[in-house]
């Protein structure tokens, strides 16, 4: 049954059948494009060719709140090809007359041309004007190849302040797949810093530009007589509550050294100054980044990169023992009648706690002026943890300060929680409770919120959320918007304040003050040192103060890594911020004594 | 040697081959021109010329060697679309891309070839020994099996191919009309179901009408047509309500790209603007604007007839489907020419499956198909389909030179 039919007449003229068939189905479906349709076709072939050219808008500019500008654009040279005009033999010439890496620029190209072949892809930036001219004799010899002027990124004024702007860069591969649809290649993106976390408000918006371009690729005009084409706005401004000058000032005071200062206005919240050393130059980053900088910053053992001000976070030391005496004072555990008799150590739970000195029977005022360890391992045990945590997180530690930043570290407030979780339960005795008291072991904070600590100390338990930018401002309207920021009172009475704030003074103005070295001729300081012990190497330095002691115009946090005393290292820096800011606002009265001691010295 | 060349060479196939390769080269030089890819050019003509000595290496075997060696080829192909399958690199979403000899090769090409002559041989002994029913199952497994492995990679438009080698090779062996409309019958209603209830509703009352003209028992039709009806009901249930709204979609974009136009269908319309812009001589070589300006994707493999049809114009393209047609008729006239059974369905089936290449290939440049990766023979850039083109061609010239011998 199955042979009788085989390879028969009738099937093979079927087979021929359908072979014509297919094939006269293919060409009349042809003719018809190609001889009916062939004007439409040609048109749309036409048509197709509209070419976008991006308008790149200024990005906004930086100034301190003295209306000194800090950050602002000047015009650098870009090199960028437009890929299907390219020729691929063009490499290697363009390669060593732009000293790029021949594969790069493949790269370059190759990641452009999957977005559109039409659009210019940038090879090389902040091109040298020194090289400008050579280079653009060589251009014209090029196809696809194009010159253009692009802003860059000028860094003026005394202060660097690179941690507080941050820094632009190219916009990465990552970033391109993250940050959405608005960036292409090449692209300058905000890296870190107001830079960052103001990149929306900054870079303003793309502009673009239709031109018509006939088929053979050259340019017809506007297309649509431009009625398309979006223009580019610019990015607005911000105005920084940062004193230029202070922040000079701090960063000079830092050099040579590891650490950080932040300085407050007690009033508002507002970021006087906010340094961290090592630093880097941020101009670095506005051109053309070359690999070998890049490492050098990034392998550099202290970090330059690193914001300490914001992200260190360490032991607080003595500077926290205010934590612990607003909650004795506050929940009526202690008064200020209450006294310890420190014999330069302290017995417990088979231990000894030591103390730097002895220092006699002292109550909570002289336990801060001498900064009395023994009184707060005494009073540790009798507030105990819970209430501990409590006020520390009253005042900001453990959780992030929000500053308008995006780096910044929450630090550690330990809980009985947090040592069940890190120790297991029951694994960890209540010895492990008079660290904490003197702002040792597992706590660690920040600089930033030590200075909010210490400017919520100063004005009676105002907690501004800190800030960097005050407003911003259109810049083609001149429209002025304010920044919105929160505020919350801690719920602490005056008159604990006001015992607290007492110890403090003493701290600068006592005859038995660790922090004398913060005095400033004309105006009363207050303040507290701290010594973090270190268990790698020498102890880091910390001071916090706030000035004038009547009403504090400026509060801060200086911290000063690796090298000993805080009354040594870091209360001196602080005195010559205090006295450079106060002085420069007129607030400087010679007239005024350091206040007499009213309380009499122990010793 | 020189006798041999007098009465066995088929210089009329060979010829024609060497049209179409030199068609590709041109095509394909032009394709990648302005992209900086000289060297798809020099390796094209590599794979040409490496063609058609594998094409007379086979033209010079033995009678049988083609036949002899049928299982075995199908066995190791099979093995290595399982290799792909399990260590393939990813190649554009497919697997199938071997990654071996650094260049890559994808046996699904192969398998093909492979395919044609394992069913040819089995039915070419095996039909007058077992019932139809049996020869029809076996045919469907041997068939079956390559395709599933593709479809597995994923790859639609080579597992669609094996549909073009079934068919016509069951048909050509004599298997009754009926029984053929009957096998394709499923596959039209699948089909007609995706492109519409109206063109579902068409196929079905088409076939019904089929089976009652073919059919001597009445009662033989009735069943086959409620089958159909029932299947066609199948498939609307199962396409209406068991798939979710965006697999209808992916289904109707696949049929019509024009209602993707940002993805498929953007290829699919530079395709034909580039085409039909072409006018009746073209723009000239190396002068096809949209070619060269890189607005057709893929230009020198799955849309290589755009150069063609946007340079040297309907002329040009007219031309090279008639060395196809021609090409195809030879195909045919060589499966009459031949005593063996085996290489009279061959030949058929190689015919088969380079008419379906060119006609899913080029349609789909021209609206005419939905868009598969199936390569245009011997025009379309790609070492392993040059490859396989070519041992085709090999295939049906050692049928010629053997072609009075039993």
């Amino acid at each position: 049954m199955f042979d009788a039919d085989f390879g028969s007449r009738a099937r093979s003229i079927m087979m021929r059948g359908v072979i014509i068939l297919a094939l006269f189905a293919i060409m009349a479906k042809l003719g018809d494009m190609q001889l009916v349709n062939e004007v439409v076709y040609g048109k749309k072939s036409e048509d197709i060719t509209t070419r976008v050219f991006v308008q790149q808008p200024l990005r906004g500019e930086i100034f301190d709140r003295n209306g000194k500008v800090m950050v602002e654009n000047d015009p650098a040279y870009e090199v960028s090809v437009i890929p299907y005009e390219f020729k691929a033999e063009q490499i290697p010439a363009l390669a060593s007359l732009l000293q790029m890496d021949s594969v790069d620029i493949v790269r370059r190209i190759q990641i452009g041309e999957t977005i559109s072949p039409f659009f210019p892809v940038r090879l090389k930036r902040d091109i040298p004007v020194a090289t400008l001219y050579s280079i653009e004799e060589h251009l014209k010899d090029f196809k696809g190849v194009y010159f253009d002027i692009e802003p860059k990124r000028v860094y003026v004024g005394e202060a660097r302040a690179a941690h507080i702007l941050g820094f632009t860069k190219e916009i990465s591969e990552n970033q391109l797949a993250t940050l959405g649809d608005y960036y292409k290649p090449g692209d300058i993106v905000g890296y870190t810093g107001l830079e960052a976390s103001y990149e929306t408000i900054l870079r303003g918006q793309k502009g673009y530009k239709y031109l018509a371009v006939n088929a053979r690729g050259q340019v017809m005009g506007p297309y649509d007589d431009g009625k398309i084409d979006v223009p580019a706005q610019d990015g607005s401004d911000l105005y920084l509550s940062i004193d230029e000058g202070l922040q000079a000032k701090a960063e000079s005071l830092l050099v040579g050294k590891r650490g950080a200062v932040v300085a407050l206005d007690p009033n508002d919240g507002e970021v006087l100054a906010m340094a961290s050393a090592p630093d880097f130059d941020p101009a670095i980053f506005s051109g053309y980044t070359s690999k070998a900088e890049w490492d050098k910053l990034v392998n550099n053992p202290d970090h330059p990169l690193f914001n300490r001000a914001t992200m260190a976070a360490l032991p607080p030391g003595s500077t926290f023992k205010m934590v612990l005496a607003t909650a004795a004072l506050e929940d009526s555990i202690i008064n200020t009648d209450w006294t310890v008799h420190c014999t330069g150590s302290f017995y417990y739970g088979g231990r000894i706690f030591g103390d730097d000195a002895v220092h006699g029977t002292v109550n909570v005022d002289k336990a801060i002026e001498m900064s009395c360890d023994v009184f707060f391992y005494n009073l540790m045990l009798k507030v105990g943890f819970d209430t501990w945590t409590k006020f520390g997180r009253m005042f900001g530690f453990g959780s992030k300060t929000g500053i308008d930043l995006r780096e910044e570290s929450p630090g550690i407030m330990p809980s009985k929680e947090y040592y069940d979780r890190i120790f297991g339960k029951n694994r960890w005795t209540s010895g492990y409770l008079l660290s904490l008291g003197i702002g040792q072991g597992e706590v660690s904070v920040t600089p930033l919120q030590l200075a909010a600590y210490t400017m919520a100390i100063s004005n009676y338990g105002k907690y501004f959320q800190p800030h960097l930018v005050r407003y911003i401002r259109d810049r083609k309207t001149g429209k002025i918007y304010y920044t919105q920021y929160s505020e919350r009172t801690i719920p602490i009475s005056t008159s604990v304040f006001d015992q607290i704030r007492e110890g403090m003074y003493l701290v600068v103005n006592g005859p038995n003050g660790t922090g004398r070295a913060a005095q400033v001729p004309g105006v009363v300081v207050a303040g507290k040192t701290g010594t973090a012990q270190n268990p790698h190497g020498k102890s880091h330095a910390w001071f916090v103060a706030f000035a004038p002691f009547d009403h504090p115009k400026i509060a801060l946090a200086v911290l000063v890594e690796n090298v000993g005393w805080g009354g040594s290292h870091a209360a001196p820096i602080a005195g010559d911020l205090i006295q450079y800011y106060l002085d420069k606002n007129g607030m400087l009265n010679p007239k005024v004594p350091n206040r007499i001691v009213a309380t009499v010295a122990q010793h | 040697m020189f006798d041999f060349f007098k009465d066995s060479f088929d210089y009329k196939t060979f010829l024609l081959a060497l049209i179409l390769a030199g068609i590709g080269l041109l095509a394909v030089n032009s394709a990648t021109y302005n992209s900086g890819m000289h060297n798809y050019f020099s390796k094209d003509l590599l794979w040409q010329s490496i063609g058609i000595v594998v094409a007379f290496g086979i033209m010079f075997s033995s009678n049988r060697f083609v036949e002899n060696s049928a299982y075995f080829f199908y066995a190791v192909t099979v093995l290595l679309l399982i290799f792909v399958l399990v260590a393939g690199k990813k190649v554009a979403s497919h697997t199938s891309w071997l990654g071996i000899l650094g260049g890559g090769g994808q046996p699904s090409e192969l398998a093909k070839v492979a395919c044609i002559l394992t069913l040819s041989k089995f039915i070419s002994e095996k039909s007058n020994e077992r019932p139809q029913w049996q020869v029809i199952a076996i045919s469907i497994g041997i068939v079956g099996l390559p395709m599933l492995l593709t479809m597995l990679q994923p790859d639609l438009g080579t597992m669609i191919v094996y549909m073009a080698i079934f068919f016509p090779i069951l048909f050509w062996a004599g298997l009754p009309p009926i029984v053929v409309v009957g096998l394709i019958a499923p596959v039209a209603i699948v089909f007609a179901e995706f492109t519409g209830t109206a063109t579902l509703l068409i196929t079905v009352v088409v076939f019904g009408v089929l089976f009652f003209v073919l059919s001597r028992k009445k009662l033989f039709a009735v069943t086959l047509s409620f089958v159909a009806v029932s299947f066609g009901l199948f498939m609307e249930y199962f396409y209406r309500k068991l798939l979710q709204p965006h697999q209808q979609k992916r289904i109707q974009i696949f049929l019509n790209p024009n209602l993707d136009p940002q993805g498929a269908g953007y290829n699919a319309l530079q395709a034909r603007v580039a085409i039909g812009s072409g006018g009746l001589f073209g723009k000239g070589y190396l002068h096809g604007a949209q070619t060269q300006l890189r607005f057709v994707p893929a230009r020198w493999t799955d849309f290589i007839f755009t150069v063609i049809g946007e340079e040297f114009g309907f002329a040009g393209a007219a031309f090279t489907l008639l060395v196809f047609g021609a090409l195809f008729f030879r195909g045919i006239r060589i499966a009459e020419l031949v005593k063996t059974k085996f290489a009279s369905l061959a030949s058929v089936g190689i015919t088969s499956v380079l008419l379906f290449h060119v006609f899913i290939n080029v349609g789909m440049n021209i609206n005419l198909a939905p868009i598969v990766g199936i390569p245009l023979p011997f025009i379309s850039y790609g070492g392993s389909s040059i490859l396989s083109d070519w041992m085709m061609i090999g295939i049906l010239l050692n049928f010629y030179a053997h072609r009075k011998e039993h």
